[in-house]
């Protein structure tokens, strides 16, 4: 009964500190975030120069929080663009696992851009008015943001990709 | 009956004794775990520490030792300004003397014993808006700036500022002429800009916001024209009534005619004005909604007209007393500006003649990107090679 007991208390030990080791990684998205992304900046030729990060990258979890606060645990993949010129443009796609959860990844973005569009009018308001012409919407289990002058072209190319990936899966 | 009971000697006992390899184990994971309780508390103790640093967990005010957009620490300057006073410097580190050292070429190269402090603090900003650039990367979703942009040091020695390092080079050139000085941070802590205090009055000043254009849109500003684009905390920084020194009002134009105000902003953009200020006095409101619709209008003309269609314009009113009121118009975005290069039509044919002459055709300068070298920077290296 003791040994029992023992390694009864070994198990939860070892589940507990395994949890606490856990970093939660290792998610795969459901469509390649590399190529998603290039599709849509593709899409949008007059962006200016682009710095790019994807849930692939080894420190995607923390970079993810620069842009939402929503809880990466439930995140299967993301993509990031952004300007490296200190322009407001910026394309950003969340996959989440649970499709239920989209809602709450959008209102993160709804939430990031808010503090953009605060930022810009301190810093330039020029471009804040570009912020607020962005666009956040949601497909399916994506949650995505586009601020930028072909924003439109952009939301094509983004489903486009999808119903291509759909009709080849 | 003494079966049932075994005794240490017995098998049955020998049956329940623990392996020393579940010992050996459970002792690991304890172990393991004890650390990780460790480092947790540590990590928290930590984050508190930090907090307690920027003053983010006791929610007070303060003007020093505040973190701006998590990344850039607003930090007092006092001792290099005290050693510029007292001429002794023999307190102060390697870091801070070569920071002294800088700031005191600056003050000496831009300041002369007959100005008044307003002029001083004039020729400051005008020397930190031609002379610095600020770093865009503080813009980035995921901010990237060169390092040491956040401070009087990094500033003068690489001339490259994030608004924490704007700020902070300020007050110290303020503080060492004397001129009452200090950092304001907004009330969500991701920008900060500068109260300046002269005769006896407050005034803003947010040189980073300026940098762009150098219109003098946020010099010495009182709290009113502040308020249009900065939030901050009215209890702790010191109230600014002033009007006196504020660029615009200094520097406005009497317009008798309210239907002139078209053809001065047309001059002004053919000048590459970066701002027109522009008095009235007395005005009422029935003229001063004819001056916003004519304003509306000369801007609507200006993004029609292919010159001017790249420009950003905006205007401020601006009480001073009475009826008075100064209208403020300011235009960024002016293409020298942009490029960087100011090339005169004669130098511009010269250049096409030799590109031409080497490579067989001229570009298109529609489609250059002007990305080339700085002379400034190329000051830098030299200065650090010799």
């Amino acid at each position: 009964m003791k040994q029992r007991i023992l390694s009864l208390a070994l198990a939860l030990l070892a589940v507990t500190a395994l949890a606490g080791c856990s970093s939660g990684g290792g998610a795969q998205a459901s469509a390649d975030m590399n190529a998603l992304q290039q599709a849509m900046l593709e899409a949008a030729p007059a962006l200016p120069d682009m710095l790019s990060v994807t849930s692939d990258v080894s420190d995607a979890e923390k970079l993810f929080t620069y842009l939402s606060d929503f809880d990466y645990e439930k995140v299967d993949g993301y993509l990031l663009s952004y300007s490296s010129t200190g322009t407001a443009d910026e394309i950003a796609v969340v996959a989440v696992k649970d499709e239920a959860d989209v809602g709450d990844a959008k209102a993160s973005l709804e939430k990031h851009k808010g503090d953009r569009l605060k930022l810009f009018q301190t810093y330039g308001p020029q471009e804040a008015a570009r912020v607020e012409k962005g666009q956040i919407f949601t497909q399916g289990q994506y949650a995505v943001l586009i601020i930028c002058d072909d924003s439109d072209s952009v939301k094509e190319a983004f489903a486009s990709y999808l119903d291509g990936t759909t009709k080849e899966g | 009956m003494n079966e049932s009971i075994p005794t240490p000697e017995s098998p049955a006992a020998s049956k329940t004794k623990t392996s020393p390899v579940l010992i050996v184990l459970a002792a690991v994971i304890l172990l393991a775990v004890l650390v990780s309780c460790f480092f947790s508390v540590r990590t928290h103790r930590d984050m508190q520490a930090v907090l307690e640093e920027t003053g983010a967990s006791s929610g007070e005010t303060r003007e020093d030792d505040v973190r701006i957009m998590g990344e850039y620490i607003i930090r007092s300057t006092v001792p290099i300004s005290d050693a510029y006073k007292s001429g002794n410097s023999s307190k102060l580190d390697k870091r801070e003397t070569e920071t002294l050292e800088m700031a005191s070429d600056v003050l000496e190269e831009i300041i002369t014993e007959d100005m008044s402090d307003y002029e001083k603090e004039l020729a400051v900003y005008q020397w930190m808006t031609t002379s610095l650039k600020y770093d865009t990367g503080v813009l980035q979703v995921i901010p990237n700036t060169e390092a040491e942009a956040d401070n009087p040091y990094g500033v003068l020695k690489y001339h490259n500022a994030v608004c924490v390092g704007y700020a902070t080079t300020f007050r110290l050139f303020m503080q060492m002429m004397d001129i009452p000085c200090m950092v304001v941070h907004n009330t969500e802590a991701y920008h900060s800009w500068d109260l300046v205090q002269l005769d006896d009055e407050w005034y803003h000043v947010d040189i980073y916001s300026d940098q762009d254009s150098g219109n003098y849109a946020n010099f010495n500003m009182n709290d009113e024209m502040c308020a249009q684009g900065h939030d901050w905390d009215r209890d702790f920084f010191p109230a600014a009534e002033g009007t006196q020194y504020n660029y615009a009002i200094q520097n406005a134009q009497a317009v008798e005619d309210i239907y002139a105000l078209p053809s001065l902003v047309k001059e002004a953009l053919e000048e590459k004005t970066g701002s027109v200020f522009l008095s009235f006095d007395p005005i009422d409101e029935a003229h001063a909604q004819i001056v916003e619709t004519m304003m509306d209008g000369i801007r609507s003309c200006a993004d029609e007209n292919e010159d001017y269609m790249m420009l950003w314009m905006e205007w401020r009113w601006m009480h001073v007393t009475g009826n008075e009121y100064v209208l403020a118009v300011y235009i960024n975005g002016y293409e020298d500006e942009e490029n960087g290069y100011d090339i005169s039509d004669e130098d511009r044919e010269k250049i096409d003649e030799a590109i031409a002459n080497a490579f067989g055709s001229s570009p298109d300068w529609e489609d250059v990107d002007y990305d080339g070298g700085d002379m400034a920077e190329a000051e830098l290296v030299e200065e650090a090679v010799g």
